[in-house]
Parts: C-alpha cells; structure tokens; sequence
C-alpha cells in the first residue's frame, strides 16, 4: 500500500484521465472517474485531460488512445486503457485501497 | 480432459490453458501469416502496459510502423462486459473509432493480455449519416405540416378580417367588433404556437396541454369559420350542456378542427350542412368500456365521402386524393398526430355518396 508518506486530506495519488471529447465512452469514463473518487479510501487527484482540446499533452505523454488513466509519477507510467467503470480493480491496480474494504 | 484432447485445441483453449504449445495440425510459419492477414488489428501487451506484439494491421490503426508501438507505454487494455469503445489518436490522421476486445494469453511463459482491434469509423460514421438525414426528413415534414395549417389560419384569418370590414361599414358601434378583433387575434395566436412547434422539435415537446372546455373553444373558433366555408354551407353546432372539461394543447385542438371543416368544406364542393356535435362518450356511443371517460368531437359533412381503399390511407402523411396544389395530404395526419399524442382515438364513419363523420375521442382532464 501507499499509503506511508501521505498526511490527511492531501491528495498524494494523483492520476491523469485522457479523454476525447464528450463521445459515450468519454462520458462514461468521467462517471467512473467521480465513482473512483467517491471510494478510494485515501485523497486521489483526477485531472481531467480532453486530448481535442490540449493535443500536446496527450502528445508529450505519448497517450496513443482514449480512455486512458494513467499514473505519470512513476516510469515507465502505469496506465489504463479501454473501460475503467470497474473501481475496484482500478484502485487495486494503481495500489490505493478501497473504503470498503479498509473501514 | 479426454473429450477435449479428441480434436486439436482451439487457439483459444491454449490461451487459457496459458500453455505456448504449437496448434495440432499448424506450423508456426502458418500461425503467424494468419495472425500477420487478419483485418483485425492484434496487440500482445504485458501486464505493466507494454506493448510486446502489434501485427500489421494494429499498426495500421495506430498509424504507426510496429516498433513505434513497441516503446510507448500504452498501458493496460481493459474491457468491462464483451467490449470497450477507444479512440484511437493518430499522427496526420483523424482519430479512429475502435471496439477493442481483450483475453488473457500466455506469451513467452508470462502472463499478458491479448487485445483485438476492430476499426468501426466508416460504420459509426455511416450511422450517425443516417441518423442525421433521418432527423432532416422528420424536420421536413413538421415543417410541411405546419406550412399546410398555416395556410388554413391564414384563409380563416382573412375571413375574419372581411368580417370585420363589414361589420364596421355598417356599424362600428356594434360590440360585435370587438369580438371579431378578439377572434382574429385568437387566430394570429394559434399561428405563433405553430412556429413554436417547429423551434421545440430539439427539444421534443410538441404539446402544452391546458385544462380546457371544448364548447367554448369551438364556439370560439366557429363565429370565422362562416366565411371560410362559402354561402352555401351551413353550420351548425350542437354542443351537449355540461360537458366535462378535457386536458389537451388548444392551439393543436384549434388546429384541428380547422383542418377537418376545410377537408368538409372540399368534400361537400361548396353545398351541404357541415355539423360540430360534442358529447359524452357514455351517452351516444353507449358505455363502451375502452371510451368510457372520453369526450368526443364529432365533425359530420354531407360531401362526397370516402371509399374503403381511400379510409384505410387517410391518415398517412402526404396521402391525399386532391389534385396538386389543393390538397397535401397532411390535415388528417396532424389530427391523428395530435389525438394520440394527446392520449385519445380518432374514428371515422364515411360512405361515398353518404358524408363523412370524423369523431375525435378526447380524453377527460383528471379532477
Ligand atoms: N370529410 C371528408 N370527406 C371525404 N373525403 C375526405 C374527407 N376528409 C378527408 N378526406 C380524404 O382524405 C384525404 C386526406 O385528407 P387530408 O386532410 O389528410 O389531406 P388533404 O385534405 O387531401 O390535403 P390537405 O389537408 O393537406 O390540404 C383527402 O385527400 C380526401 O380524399
Ligand atoms: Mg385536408
């Protein structure tokens, strides 16, 4: 867990979403964005990236396609791609625990 | 398993098997030229999100030669249910579409994951063609209809205005003036409500239904329907005392009374006695229980009438007997568009030779 160096109400997992636009699957991966959130047991940063409005990040970071989530504090980045709507492996793959099962 | 170990394994059973064993029955060279063909495009990633292997047609989706997608960190294909939908960015080149399945394999001795590709642009693109031509006709016939209705105001309208003209040659102190002005301004508002159906179709709310009582609303509309119809025309009402009050739009109502007395007006050439009737359900038509707690408008003529084949098509948009130029074919579908809309049934009694009876079955406004 990752939970040793992160003091209170601080975010310390912070993650990026890349996204295109507002087509179904983009809509989809910001409700699992805010479901993410809403259950992860510690603070977690989401920023949203929309790749049609700032191509040069998606490009900088070499995103090749959207929905992707991706941690870019560790090399290489860990990242998702496709469907992320299931939180709980989400979490579990990028090492945050879960509400539910922590309480 | 003995049974399974009777055929060759599938591709697949080896996957889950997560065995690296050669197909029964295939060489390797074989294996690998079908993968290299396949349209769809194939990607072998490790768990950590590297990719391991793109065949041909992966990098034709990615737009880019198979060893660029060798060293970018794609990351972890996952799918929830049967599929995930990804767009694909691509350099020079707009973003694809993309139904990306995924499986877990064997790969070398390690676990991965195998991901397929299928390109669906040109499909969703095609798609979204149709739905776009779709919406443009139904514009186009909302916009016909509202055209046919519009003309039918503006024939009453001028009638009301000669009406006026008249009246204030003989007697412009008679307060049948003011009710003339009332009742040509009643008009010029179910026209405004037209123009608004055709702004509200994005937002799909075509009816503003009102709590209304029918008599009145025909009485109304009834005093202009005099010069709209011709001399020889007589109209008559009979409008049953007490009748419950009904809850629908009263533009859409105007509307459609109008175009049944000008659909009568063709019907009887000029001559005849055109009747507005209203009633009870339960009291003309007996208690029939799918009518019970409706209130019915019936629009009776002495015209031609209609044969069988004639009947069964009258609702149908553009369907009409007329001659070009007189008749669209839209009154009687903006009257069933509006009754159904509206919760009602509309029924129509006609023979040639006998008039035509319309009767429009609204239903009561709940108290
Ligand atoms: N009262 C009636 N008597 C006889 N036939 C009728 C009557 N009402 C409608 N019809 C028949 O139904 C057809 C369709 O009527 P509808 O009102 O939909 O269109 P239309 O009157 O032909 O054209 P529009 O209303 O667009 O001017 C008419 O062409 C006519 O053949
Ligand atoms: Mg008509």
């Amino acid at each position: 867990m990752r939970t040793s160096d992160r003091t209170q109400g601080k975010p310390l997992l912070v993650l990026r979403l890349y996204i295109a636009g507002d087509a179904s699957a983009a809509r989809r991966a910001l409700d699992a964005r805010k479901r993410i959130i809403e259950a992860a047991a510690e603070p977690i940063n989401i920023e949203i990236i929309d790749i049609l409005e700032r191509p040069a990040e998606a490009e900088a970071a070499g995103i090749l396609a959207t929905p992707t989530l991706s941690d870019e504090t560790v090399t290489p980045p860990r990242r998702l791609i496709g469907d992320i709507s299931n939180t709980a492996h989400v979490l579990e793959y990028f090492g945050c625990s879960n509400k539910d099962t922590t309480a | 398993m003995t049974a399974a170990r009777e055929r060759p394994r599938t591709a697949s059973e080896i996957a889950r098997a997560g065995e690296d064993e050669p197909l029964a029955g295939f060489s390797q060279l074989s294996f690998q030229r079908l993968v290299e063909n396949i349209a769809d495009g194939i990607l072998v990633v490790d768990l950590a999100g590297s990719v391991l292997y793109a065949n041909p047609a992966a990098a034709e989706i990615f737009g880019q030669p198979t060893e660029n997608l060798l060293q970018v960190p794609l990351g972890r294909p996952v799918v929830t249910g049967d599929i995930a939908e990804i767009r694909v960015r691509r350099p020079d080149k707009p973003p694809a579409e993309v139904e990306m399945r995924v499986v877990e394999i064997g790969w070398n001795g390690d676990s991965a994951l195998l991901a397929s590709l299928r390109d669906v642009s040109a499909q969703r693109a095609a798609d979204e063609r149709q739905r776009q031509s779709q919406k443009m006709e139904a514009v186009g016939r909302l916009a016909a209809g509202i055209v046919h209705d519009f003309n039918n105001l503006l024939a009453v309208f001028e009638s009301g205005l000669k009406l006026l003209e008249k009246q204030i040659a003989a007697d412009p102190t008679n307060p049948r003036v003011g009710m003339l002005i009332d009742e040509v301004r009643a008009r010029a508002a179910n026209g405004g409500a037209l123009t608004q159906q055709l702004l509200a179709f994005s937002r799909r709310q075509t009816l503003s239904p009102e709590i209304i009582d029918l008599n009145a609303r025909i009485e109304s509309l009834t005093h202009l329907f005099e010069g709209t119809l011709g001399r020889d025309i007589e109209l008559k009402t009979l409008l049953a005392p007490q009748l419950e009050p009904v809850e629908i739009d009263p533009n859409q109502f105007d509307v459609a009374l109008l175009n049944l007395a000008v659909n009568a007006r063709d019907a009887m050439e000029g001559r005849g006695i055109l009747t507005i009737e209203t009633s009870s359900v339960s009291g003309v038509f007996g208690a029939s229980s799918d009518l019970a707690g409706f209130v019915c408008v019936t629009v009776r003529d002495t015209g031609c009438g209609m044969s069988r084949e004639t009947l069964a098509q009258v609702f149908e948009p553009f369907f009409t007997t007329k001659p070009e130029g007189q008749g669209t074919g839209l009154g009687l579908s903006q009257i069933y568009g509006f009754v159904h809309q509206s919760g009602g049934h509309v029924r129509i009694d006609s023979e040639i030779g006998m008039g035509t009876s319309v009767h429009l079955f609204l239903p009561r406004a709940r108290t």
